[in-house]
């Protein structure tokens, strides 16, 4: 008797796996393909038909393959065991740190020229400011990375740029508050101060920070504010164990990090609040206390690894405009934040110590609500107490994500 | 389109088994065409364009091999014919792939300014044009029937599964197969499971190797030990993308009843410059070695002539794969060493000792050919190859080399052990036991889902062999 080939199960088993990732999206995605290809294309005459289909094809994300994250999981856990600590993706270039941390690589190494184009933009817009009876301070966070220990073979550029670029503000006397700097003293500057698998510093961080902020804003400008709200231990910490999956592990899976899936805290006041959050943009409001205005609990409640984002808990994300009026303090200062997401997690706790806090985003993205606003404009209309730019890390002008196009300044002026 | 992508895998294959064993099922004709259409798709997927000089070539080889089938008892003018034939293929492979090369080496010689113009290469010239030559000249040495149908020849130099990447199929090996071939379900079976193997090769192998390799061949400041890491790594990425694709093209033939031959067979085991040809790019190196060596006399004639028919053969061996001198002196350095090998028979002595000195001497030199190989310049490769043995003034190790060889201590040893034929020899001893059957099932359908999740996660994916 012929013995019986056992490749038959291998094929029947690709096959079977093979037809079940196929989603609906997927189908429907392949049917606008080929619609296109007939009635656009053909029917139209275009000689470019076969290249614009196999475009059109070749761009359906495997996203849309029904098991594409556990595709990424399997993915991380061969990444994990073959001690792999870079990964190059279309987008980034991926490094692990010795605690098995992810961290974005910082592969430009930014000149002299860039950075001083970016230290011209914010001097003026510390200068317009002042003009404007207002006082500036740049906040520099220290992108994840800055003090970690990196594999001996990585490229990252990411301290050398923060440093040259906060030499660079201390010379043009840009008044700055040197989170890094201040972080290493309190021995904060670790990768317990961030996510694992995200780029972005914890909440903890985040409120931390908040109290450097405001006793920077004490100590140069006066700002008179409630060291109570800058203390933990007046808040409520309540921890979401194993629920967050930040932005770096859902480029590479589940599996990748020793931790995988981590912790998140939700961090909110023990005390009394009353706040409003406005999206004027999108006509939204919020009122209520802290967590009822100023935190954004969709996006925390449920567990979703690779479809939610629960840092964003904090702020609700990235907006275009944001303003935050605290109606227990309508007498405080107004403040406001040019800023990147990691103060996603500083601007709810910094409202508490404010009357409002605008936040405005001007980086270039597709996923913004509406379009960027002119921050000169915007602070002649509004005439705030205070101006911080709060960013992560170092940028140049061009070539950048648009973090300094605080807008026109001759027209303002 | 790649073998190794999601398009290929989810989309086309199982679409063209449907027709094919399915729809087109009771006709061997429809069947016929159908893979011939299937091919020109495959191949205007990337190119659109370029299919059109395919299906020239196609059609000037199929006249070509008529006229020489009808004047075969006339020897000038079938040899007439042949020459014809072959300076049509070069010919459109010289415009395509060599006139910009030509150009600029007229201008640095002669001091001219002449306008290079930038021609697009397509996609696998090199193997279809050697491929369409190789149907006229079998047809002339009566190697093959001559297919009056032109579909057969199309379907012969198309065929998708070897068009792009090989192997080289020769006509006289699938020529009663085109139209006489039987499908079974042995060879179907057999040839997916040969398919998945390549295809795991290819991504979770070459495409590792890739990343390493790169970071190498990159680098202005190379320590001689991460300059020794990156060869090795390049080493192995050819070997795997080559030899994954050839693996792939193999086993897709198999599931439509050809039987193309072996490209490969394990050439980092060779103990001489000899035995390394023997085993790597079979298929060119016998194309060149029954179309250009043995016309000119091959070795049975004087040792001069001898010579210059290897030199002639190598340096077009070279040539083949790029149009720059590093492919070039690649070749050369190949030329030299068989004749060194040929006029010493230093290949043929044996001894235990003397099959590991001759081991090393031999991936030796198939590594340094390789950095050759790799490089965009001769001045590169100077320059890596000076690095390697720490005449660069550089480090000799440095953080690149000993984080790069942490990172992929795994990966090379699994690139050592699947360089030897360690696999068909524990088939040998345990392929009869039940166990064994347990293994290769779930490690076949592990390695698949593997190379999948490498796909789906976006990986490095570069493919070095897509323009020879």
């Amino acid at each position: 008797m012929k013995k019986f080939n056992k490749n038959i199960i291998v094929f029947v088993a690709v096959f079977l796996f093979i037809g079940f990732g196929f989603t609906s999206e997927y189908i429907q995605s392949l049917k606008t393909a080929v619609y296109d290809l007939i009635f656009e294309d053909i029917a139209g005459g275009n000689g470019e038909w076969l290249s614009n289909f196999s475009e059109n094809v070749e761009q359906i994300p495997s996203d849309e393959l029904r098991y594409h994250k556990q595709l990424l999981d399997v993915d991380s856990l061969k990444q994990n065991v073959l001690n792999t600590r870079i990964i190059v993706k279309d987008d980034a270039t991926l490094l692990k740190t010795d605690t098995g941390s992810i961290i974005w690589s910082q592969k430009k190494y930014l000149s002299d020229e860039a950075l001083d184009e970016s230290i011209e933009r914010i001097g003026q817009l510390q200068n317009f400011v002042n003009s404007h009876d207002g006082e500036f301070l740049y906040v520099a966070a220290p992108f994840k990375g800055y003090g970690l220990s990196l594999p001996e073979n990585a490229e990252d550029y990411n301290e050398t740029n923060y440093d040259r670029m906060l030499e660079k503000l201390k010379n043009a006397n840009i008044p700055t508050l040197n989170l890094a700097a201040l972080m290493k003293a309190e021995g904060l500057l670790n990768e317990d101060s961030y996510f694992e698998t995200d780029h972005h510093w914890k909440p903890e961080a985040g409120f931390w920070a908040t109290g450097a902020i405001c006793e920077e804003l004490f100590e140069r400008y006066g700002f008179d504010y409630n060291r109570d709200y800058t203390d933990l231990s007046n808040f409520h910490i309540d921890t979401y164990k194993e629920w967050f999956l930040g932005s770096l592990g859902r480029k590479v899976g589940r599996y990748y990090t020793p931790g995988g899936v981590e912790d998140i805290s939700l961090i909110t006041p023990a005390f009394e609040t009353n706040l409003t959050d406005k999206q004027p943009l999108k006509e939204q409001v919020k009122e209520g206390n802290f967590k009822e205005s100023v935190l954004y609990m969709e996006n925390i409640e449920g567990m979703n690894h690779y479809y939610q984002n629960p840092y964003v808990v904090y702020s609700g994300g990235d907006f275009r405009l944001q303003i935050i009026q605290n109606n227990l303090n309508t007498e405080g200062k107004k403040i406001l934040i040019v800023r990147d997401s990691f103060a996603c997690v500083v601007t709810p706790f910094l409202a508490l110590n404010a009357s409002e806090v605008h936040v405005l985003d001007v980086r270039d993205a597709n996923y913004y609500y509406g379009d960027k606003l002119d921050v000169y404009e915007y602070i002649r209309e509004i005439q705030p107490d205070y101006v911080l730019a709060l960013y992560a890390g170092a940028s140049g002008v061009t070539d950048s994500d648009g973090r300094y196009d605080f807008g026109d300044l001759a027209a303002a002026s | 389109m790649l073998f190794s992508s999601v398009p290929f895998i989810y989309l086309f294959l199982p679409t063209v088994l449907f027709f094919y064993y399915v729809v087109f099922r009771r006709s061997r004709n429809l069947q016929n065409i159908f893979l011939l259409a299937a091919s020109l798709f495959f191949y205007a997927w990337g190119e659109p364009k370029f299919v059109l000089v395919m299906m020239a070539s196609i059609v000037i080889n199929w006249l070509l091999g008529l006229l020489v089938s009808k004047y075969k008892e006339d020897k000038v003018r079938s040899r007439l014919l042949i020459g014809v034939d072959v300076a049509i293929n070069l010919g459109l492979l010289f415009v395509y792939k060599y006139l910009s090369f030509t150009g600029s080496i007229i201008n640095a010689v002669f001091g001219l300014d002449l306008a290079i113009p930038q021609i697009a290469l397509p996609i696998g010239i090199s193997f279809f044009t050697f491929q369409a030559m190789s149907y006229v000249i079998d047809v002339y040495r009566e190697k093959g029937e001559v297919q009056k149908d032109i579909m057969y020849v199309g379907l012969y130099i198309s065929f998708f599964p070897q068009l792009i990447a090989g192997p080289i199929v020769r006509y006289e090996t699938v020529a009663d197969e085109i139209k006489n071939r039987k499908e079974t379900m042995d060879d179907f079976f057999d040839g997916f499971a040969r398919f998945v193997v390549g295809l795991a090769k290819k991504v979770l192998l070459s495409n590792s190797f890739a990343i390493l390799a790169d970071k190498a061949f990159e680098s202005t400041e190379l320590s001689a030990g991460f300059g020794w890491l990156g060869a090795l790594a390049y080493t192995f990425q050819i070997f795997f993308d080559f030899g994954g694709y050839s693996d792939m093209g193999i086993g897709l033939g198999r599931m439509f009843g050809f039987h193309f031959l072996e490209n490969f067979d394990y050439p980092y085991i060779s103990t001489s410059i000899t035995e390394f040809w023997r085993r790597w790019h079979m298929s060119l190196g016998t194309w060149f070695r029954d179309y250009v060596y043995f016309p000119l006399g091959g070795s049975r004639v004087k040792k001069g002539r001898m010579v210059f028919n290897l030199f002639v053969v190598w340096f077009l061996t070279g040539l083949w794969h790029g149009a720059n001198f590093t492919f070039i002196v690649w070749g050369l350095m190949y030329f030299v060493l068989l004749v060194m090998e040929k006029l010493t028979g230093f290949n043929k002595k044996e001894g235990k000792v003397l099959n590991v000195v001759k081991w090393l001497y031999t991936m030796l030199f198939v590594i340094l050919g390789w950095v050759i190989f790799r490089a965009e310049s001769m001045e590169y490769a100077f320059y890596y190859i000076k690095a390697m043995f720490g005449l660069n003034g550089n480090a000799l190790v440095d953080g690149m080399f000993t984080g790069y060889l942490k990172q992929n201590a795994i990966l090379l040893l699994f690139g050592i052990l699947l360089s030897t034929p360690i696999v068909p020899t524990l088939k040998k001893k345990l392929g009869s036991h039940v166990l064994w059957d347990v293994v290769s099932v779930v490690g076949l359908i592990g390695l698949f889902i593997l190379s999948v999740a490498s796909l789906a996660s976006s990986s490095y994916n570069p493919f070095i062999y897509f323009n020879f």
